[in-house]
């Protein structure tokens, strides 16, 4: 029977066994979304169903023996380029990519802002185990408002580990030189090319020029695909 | 009373803080916030328990503790108490998380760190009063042992 007065002393101690489980299953928790063994983020198993299968090495999703490649240059932070990527980019890989018509290239850009630097690198770093296409769209599905840290090492990591990989490995990864360099390749690339906004797709076919795609285009499915089917049929 | 009342506001007040945290959990809506740790501390590890939202599990302390503030007597003082000191004690060690270990600070959840600490004296004084009120009821029982019987 509880007692009146000072808090009694059963009270007292049934709270702090409340509140050890509780740190104890923070802890826990904590520790398992950090770990290989993490539950899924957000986004992982569409990016599944829509990408595997698909051959990716580095940048690169789809065949290397592919007539066209597409680069997309795009900031994991721009909401449009997450549009494209969410709304659009999923039809070109049913119709193209995956029958081996189109290979697609990412070149990241971190113009927005730290956010924009970090899921660049760690994208980029993703790429070393060919699992980059899967954690873009897995980021952007998590893409938080500009600039507001929601880009964090934390929140990268659990989305590298619910593509099954080990984050530790992926995060020193993101932190080299070379990955910065690939960072650097794509500003000047887009520098070159004339790339004022992303998300902005660039043609190349093999031996011709390479052909800057108006970015309403990119917008609409059927302006889209005459487009990639006219840089095919050339 | 005055004390149930204040404790009642506090903790719906938590309740709110905490109910907005949830609604934005759950609904994916963008989280209006001063700063940029807001964000950070609401999608890092430590803002799920095994997949249940921390913001949720403060909403559900201060309705508690808001429930035992509706009901008088001492048991109901004792429960809210021990709420508090659970959602006190909880509350600091998600603040030293957040500064350890995801190196940023959520103003929602320095606010509900802040209403949690105001529970503890809040209930805590309600717990003595509510053990002052007891004991006149023992004195009169006392007294009226001791006042004259009258004889047949």
């Amino acid at each position: 029977m509880l007692r009146s007065g000072p808090l009694s002393v059963r009270v007292a101690a049934i709270a702090v066994v409340v509140v050890a489980v509780l740190v104890t299953a923070s802890l826990l928790s904590a520790r398992r979304s950090s770990g290989s063994s993490a539950s899924p983020a957000a986004g992982v198993a569409d990016a599944r169903a829509l990408l595997d299968g698909i051959p990716q090495k580095g940048l690169a999703l789809g065949s290397p023996k592919a007539r066209l490649t597409i680069e997309e240059f795009a900031d994991i932070q721009c909401p449009y380029c997450k549009r494209w990527t969410l709304d659009h980019f999923p039809a070109i890989v049913s119709s193209y990519v995956r029958t081996g018509k189109v290979r697609v290239v990412f070149r990241p850009l971190a113009f927005i802002g730290a956010d924009s630097k970090r899921a660049a690198r760690t994208v980029v770093a993703a790429g070393r185990e060919n699992r980059l296409w899967q954690l873009v769209d897995v980021l952007y599905e998590q893409q938080g408002a500009e600039n507001s840290g929601w880009a964090s090492q934390d929140v990268l990591d659990s989305a590298v580990a619910g593509l099954g990989l080990e984050a530790a490995p992926v995060r020193a990864v993101s932190r080299t030189a070379a990955t910065g360099a690939v960072l650097t390749a794509a500003q000047a690339e887009a520098d070159r090319l004339g790339v004022s906004s992303t998300p902005t797709l660039v043609f190349r076919v093999r031996g011709e020029a390479p052909m800057t795609i108006d970015p309403n285009a990119a917008f609409d499915p059927a302006e889209l695909s005459a487009a990639i089917d006219a840089a095919l049929a050339r | 009373m005055r004390l149930r009342i204040a404790i009642a506001t506090v903790a719906g007040l938590g309740a709110a803080v905490t109910g907005y945290l949830t609604l934005v959990h759950y609904t994916g809506a963008r989280l209006v916030c001063p700063t940029s740790g807001c964000e950070v501390v609401q999608r890092s590890r430590y803002a799920e328990l095994f997949g249940v939202p921390v913001a949720l599990l403060g909403l559900l302390g201060f309705v508690a503790i808001l429930g035992t503030a509706l009901v008088s007597g001492p048991e109901a003082a004792q429960a809210g108490a021990g709420l508090a000191l659970v959602a006190f004690l909880f509350s600091g060690y998600l603040l030293v998380v957040q500064l350890v270990a995801i190196h940023a600070i959520c103003t929602w959840c320095v606010t509900s760190d802040a209403l949690t600490t105001l529970l503890l004296p809040l209930t805590w004084l309600r717990v003595r009063s509510s053990g002052r009120d007891a004991a006149p009821a023992a004195r009169s029982g006392r007294g009226s042992l001791a006042a004259p019987r009258l004889l047949p």
